[in-house]
């Protein structure tokens, strides 16, 4: 065929129908948000107060943190499901070093803590990169392991950790701002900006695109896999500083729900499954709605069970849109 | 039949066609797959389609089997109109295909994949093995082929998997079977038993469809030929008016894809030296390629040939040898040898080297966004400023940079891949397959190029299973056959270089 031209349609890349939809995904995230505020607003005059609002907002950081980081997993082809197990060892090792005052420092014991989860990372990381093990099996063999671990440490009892210079970190303002809000600001700022303006934001979305093409073209492949999961894990850590410092208290039960948010997140924000494409915004957007749904449930006195089941319908639903939107893109 | 004129779908002998085609039209956006084209075929009659890759050739027969929807025009299987776009109705108006890609389950039996879909069953639902097996005796002995039945497909040849294929589409009420382009990894006995049980099934009455651009078999088994070019049916030649000089003529349109060789002299610097390369199947692979020169490696299928790239540059594991780039030895891997100069174009376009997602720009850029990066942050304008430079350099055509490269023709895909090391300023590039699936105008560009590449001073090696091509575009032609180097050709044609290749216990395929 001599006649290269393309197809007036193909021009923005995707069917029209691909577009609209992606578009749905994108930007209609926003209108989602919109719809559940205004629901909410109308159901309890709690609802759209300041208070309320940095509530949120200092729930939504510790998921926020985890989702970001998964974000770019997601998107380099990767996987972890293990930062529920994550952020339940941090908390356990502070509670564990710190004793309630008898032990360690309290921020050396957080240190130790925030190390649990850069641990994990590396395990992850290396035995997805160097063994080549599938990352959904390995992540879902160190989520065991990892929780395990927790429950290991304390006989499964809740442990107390009064200090309120600690307790700042997670439950403190500055101004009116929630501290945990402005490093979960942070650490979205730093993940938007990687991902559009960088070449390892670039060569993250290439190695998803195609692993073969991207070695192929120079990009150190197994480096970056495996520093994403590192950071993953980190980042895990961090999240389980900030939900410990938030709850004074630490129990290995804590973060057993974290891996299905963080996981349910990141696919409502637009990231796909299959690798190659996704967006650190539409992760924050889908992490702000989980929360505010959450939030709105607990003000309208729903059980917590009720919003556990809604997790889940809502992962299925923004699978489903994954699924649709490529295969009209095809 | 002879020479049917080509705008006449219903022929002019006494028998009524099996197929006619009726100026079909397919368009793909603004591209004509196929434009007004026409072609009938008698019962028991073997028409080979012949043409350059991209010509159109799978597209016709897609559309007859009912797995594409021409736009325009009209098919008609027996002298019945048929609707178009429909598998199922193909199917029921006897039409079979056997497509490029195989379709057998290769872990099961000979037998179960002959009756997949159909399994003959006793009461209860329970498959009938006995029933079963027979069935696949029948049909293969129809065709006069003999293979166990019971063997997983997996263990069969390439040839015994063919005809496993063939016996399947092969279920009652055939009339016409089309073949894509059967005999790519077939050795010369394999070709002539897969003819062999083609003329079987003419003896049966059913037509073929023979997809082909190897003229020689297309000479021994055709009565007629017919030609795409650029979607048109530009030639239909009876078996009487049949020469291989018009025929490469009407498929080519008197485009010339030559380019001149030129002679490096020995005063050149060698800018890739392989020393004593083994691998796989590879024993002490040695040579140099200048600056100045291309150097064109060719091999058949299992020569060892296809390794080659991917070990020169450090991506598959090598046994020992080693590889200088512009006089620095690398051993760490493609970015090592990308770093020194050199640059690489695999030869599987879409699992090696594009990625699908990413726009024109994005693929274009990225063997070089550390050159593009300061302190990790990409110069937006630098990369707009270099992916505009070599798009207009390659004349890729396309609207804009951030189209999706996989929205675009092969020929224009495989040159965003060219541009990547041009924007890389690759000192030696290698290139695999690097025109398979391009249209014969990018062909002839790709090839001025390389030409214009090693003019400029870059050593250029090319590794190609395609004998034009290596006969064309090779100063020096290497010819490897079981995995060693076994001739150094300059100035060859391609009898001279498929005889090197193939050596004595085969035939040339290029007579």
């Amino acid at each position: 065929m001599s006649h290269e031209a393309l197809t007036p349609r193909a021009a923005g890349g995707g069917t029209t129908k691909a577009v609209w939809l992606r578009r749905i995904q994108g930007q209609g995230l926003l209108l989602v948000l919109l719809i559940l505020i205004v629901f909410f607003t109308t159901q309890s005059k709690y609802f759209l107060t300041p208070q309320n609002f940095f509530s949120i907002g200092s729930v939504a950081s510790a998921l926020g943190i985890m989702a970001v980081a998964q974000t770019f997993l997601i998107i380099s082809g990767g996987f972890d499901l293990s930062v529920g197990s994550v952020v339940a060892l941090t908390g356990v090792v502070i509670g564990v070093l710190f004793q309630n005052g008898a032990g360690l420092d309290i921020w050396l014991s957080a240190l130790v803590g925030l190390s649990m989860g850069l641990l994990v990372g590396i395990v992850n990381g290396a035995v997805v990169v160097a063994l080549r093990i599938n990352a959904l099996i390995t992540t879902l063999g160190t989520l065991s392991i990892f929780s395990g671990m927790a429950y290991l440490l304390t006989a499964g009892k809740t442990l107390i950790i009064t200090s309120p210079p600690f307790q700042f970190l997670g439950s403190g303002y500055i101004g009116p701002v929630p501290v945990s809000m402005i490093i979960f600001g942070i650490v979205a700022g730093v993940g938007i900006f990687v991902a559009r303006y960088t070449g390892l934001g670039r060569s993250i979305f290439a190695i998803g695109g195609n692993p073969e093409a991207a070695r192929l073209s120079g990009i150190p492949v197994r480096k970056v896999q495996f520093g994403l999961f590192v950071v993953s894990g980190l980042l895990a850590g961090l999240a389980g500083v900030l939900i410990t410092s938030q709850l004074g208290a630490s129990s290995p039960q804590v973060g057993e729900t974290y891996t299905l948010s963080v996981v349910t997140a990141v696919i409502l924000g637009g990231t796909s499954l299959a690798g190659g494409r996704g967006s650190v915004v539409g992760t924050v957007l889908a992490v702000v709605i989980l929360t505010v749904l959450q939030n709105g449930f607990a003000l309208l006195q729903f059980s917590s069970y009720v919003q556990t089941m809604s997790l889940g319908i809502v992962l299925i639903l923004a699978v489903l849109l994954d699924e649709t939107v490529r295969r009209l893109d095809r | 039949m002879t020479a049917a004129a080509t705008t006449t779908p219903a022929g002019g002998s006494s028998v009524p066609p099996v197929l006619v085609v009726d100026r079909i039209t397919k368009l793909y956006g603004a591209v004509e797959a196929l434009k007004d084209v026409s072609l009938t075929v008698a019962p028991g009659e073997v028409v080979a389609l012949c043409g350059e890759n991209g010509a159109g050739k799978s597209t016709l027969a897609r559309a007859v089997a009912g797995l594409v929807r021409p736009d325009t025009g009209r098919i008609l299987v027996d002298g019945a109109e048929r609707h178009l776009g429909s598998v199922a109705v193909a199917h029921a108006a006897g039409i079979r295909i056997a497509p490029q890609e195989l379709t057998l389950a290769p872990s099961l039996s000979v037998a179960e994949n002959i009756s997949m879909g159909r399994l003959p069953r006793r009461a209860l639902g329970i498959v009938d093995h006995g029933a079963m097996r027979d069935l696949a005796r029948r049909r293969l002995a129809d065709l006069g082929i003999d293979i166990d039945v019971s063997v997983p497909v997996e263990r069969l040849s390439v040839l015994h998997k063919t005809l496993v294929q063939i016996a399947r589409s092969m279920t009652p009420g055939a009339r016409l079977f089309i073949v894509d382009e059967p005999t790519a990894p077939m050795s010369g006995p394999e070709v002539d038993q897969l003819l062999a049980v083609l003329g079987r099934l003419t003896a049966q009455g059913i037509a073929v469809l023979y997809i082909s651009h190897r003229l020689d078999e297309v000479f021994r088994i055709a009565q007629r030929v017919a030609v795409l070019r650029d979607g048109r049916m530009v030639a239909d030649f009876g078996r009487a008016e049949l020469t291989r000089a018009a025929l490469a003529g009407a498929m080519v349109g008197g485009r010339s894809l030559e380019i001149g060789h030129r002679t490096a002299s020995a005063t050149e610097a060698v800018a890739l030296q392989v020393r004593g390369l083994r691998f796989e199947t590879v024993r002490d692979l040695s040579f140099g390629v200048r600056t100045h020169e291309i150097v064109a490696v060719y091999g058949v299928s299992g020569s060892g040939r296809e390794g080659i790239g991917l070990a020169i540059i450090g991506a598959s594991p090598v046994e020992a040898g080693t590889v200088e780039i512009l006089g620095v030895p690398v051993s760490g891997g493609p970015r090592q040898a990308f770093d020194a100069g050199l640059g690489y174009v695999p030869a599987e376009r879409r699992s090696q080297g594009l990625v699908p997602e990413f726009s024109i720009r994005e693929n274009l850029t990225l063997a070089v966004l550390r050159r593009l990066t300061r302190v990790g942050i990409l110069d937006r304008g630098a990369e707009r400023s270099l992916v505009e430079r070599w798009m207009g350099a390659l004349t890729i055509a396309a609207p804009n940079a951030e189209v999706r490269v996989m929205r675009l023709s092969g020929g224009n895909q495989q040159k965003v891949l060219l541009a990547r090391w041009l924007a890389h300023e690759s000192k030696v590039l290698v290139l695999e397959e690097p025109t398979r699936g391009v249209d014969i105008a990018t062909k002839a560009e790709i090839y001025r190029v390389l030409r214009q590449l090693a003019d400029d001073g870059v050593a250029v090696l090319v590794i190609s299973s395609d004998l034009e091509e290596v006969a064309l575009v090779g100063d020096r032609v290497l010819v490897m056959r079981n995995g060693a180097l076994v001739a150094e050709l300059q100035g060859a044609d391609e009898t001279e270089i498929a005889r090197a290749a193939l050596a004595a216990e085969e035939t040339p395929v290029v007579a």
